[in-house]
């Protein structure tokens, strides 16, 4: 009863309401009560898993591609397969869609989508707004904007050859 | 993820990391946390804390859970939030939402379909189901798909 102790001193101060908005507490269950709890949850799981449908797999592959893209824009490297472009792909991909009915759904010229895809263009704003409310909102505008951001400031700092080329253009630059 | 100060009516970031040998300790010699989470050892504890780096040493809730890969399925143990932020004085908010979802984000990771359980108190039951989206089978909760999904939108 050791969860139970716990609890009822829980509750000369606060309500359950408030226990709940605060823990999970755990009901506490005999060694025969938990084999039985976990044989029934068991059923219950591959019932739930029979039940599966195609939307189902599509959320559920949304959200990991939505994690690995927080994931990878919260890491420091920057890698040349985890553009825009590529995760725009992998996103395709998860809809199992051609890009020709991509193109049409997000309102894009067919050629340009597959630029945007191969990295030979750059994505707008408008088109992260259009591909939040693609994918229901899982994937924010915000966050597809990230991703060129991420890239741009890659190219910014390694692009050695293009800042000589442009600083030779600048005259009366200040001396710092 | 993003937490709120109720005093001052900020926002802030915070991140869930697996906890240290070294926190555990911690945990045991605070005030903060009631429950015994050197039992919870045999699970994967997890501890929730602003981002901020002067305010990472503050350990504002933690969660205890279990993988079930035959199952498919992640399982919820224990969750505790720091004393000062239970109840009508609490200082931080959101701090079990964001470990409920972050439990839940671990079962879509996983291919889980999102799917994650609980045993917990029947008379709490209700509340976890209203406030979170929990179903009930039984005395058993569980989440997953378009509910684990709200939940992860809400708060991670």
């Amino acid at each position: 009863m050791k969860y139970n102790k716990i609890y009822q001193q829980l509750k000369k101060k606060y309500s359950d309401a408030e226990i709940a908005d605060a823990m999970m507490i755990p009901a506490d269950l005999t060694a025969a009560e938990e084999v039985t709890m976990a044989q029934e949850m068991k059923a219950i799981r591959f019932q739930k898993l029979s039940e599966t449908t195609e939307e189902d797999r599509i959320l559920a592959d949304v959200m990991r591609l939505r994690f690995n893209i927080e994931a990878y824009l919260k890491s420091n490297a920057f890698l040349f397969d985890k553009t825009f472009g590529k995760y725009l792909e992998e996103y395709i991909r998860i809809l199992k869609k051609s890009r020709k009915a991509i193109a049409e759904d997000l309102a894009l010229h067919y050629t340009k989508l597959s630029r945007i895809i191969n990295d030979k263009e750059e994505p707008s704003i408008a088109l992260c707004y259009r591909l939040e409310k693609h994918t229901g909102n899982l994937i924010k505008a915000r966050l597809w904007w990230q991703l060129l951001i991420k890239k741009q400031a890659f190219i910014l700092e390694e692009d050695e050859a293009t800042r000589i080329a442009e600083q030779n253009k600048v005259k009366n630059a200040l001396r710092a | 993820m993003r937490l709120v100060n109720l005093k001052t009516q900020e926002e802030f970031d915070a991140d869930i990391i697996a906890i240290e040998e070294k926190d555990l300790k911690k945990i045991q010699q605070s005030d903060q946390f009631i429950f015994d989470w050197q039992v919870e050892k045999e699970h994967s504890i997890f501890k929730i804390t602003p981002t901020e780096q002067e305010e990472k040493d503050q350990i504002l809730g933690l969660i205890s859970l279990s993988n079930i890969p035959d199952e498919l399925r992640i399982h919820i143990h224990l969750v505790e939030v720091a004393k000062n932020n239970i109840g009508k004085d609490k200082i931080i908010d959101r701090v079990a939402g964001c470990l409920l979802a972050f439990a839940t984000k671990l079962a879509f990771e996983k291919g889980y379909l999102g799917f994650t359980s609980l045993v917990p108190k029947t008379e709490l039951i209700e509340l976890y189901v209203t406030k979170y989206g929990f179903s009930q089978y039984g005395r058993q909760l569980a989440i997953e798909r378009q509910a684990a999904i709200n939940l992860i939108q809400k708060y991670l």
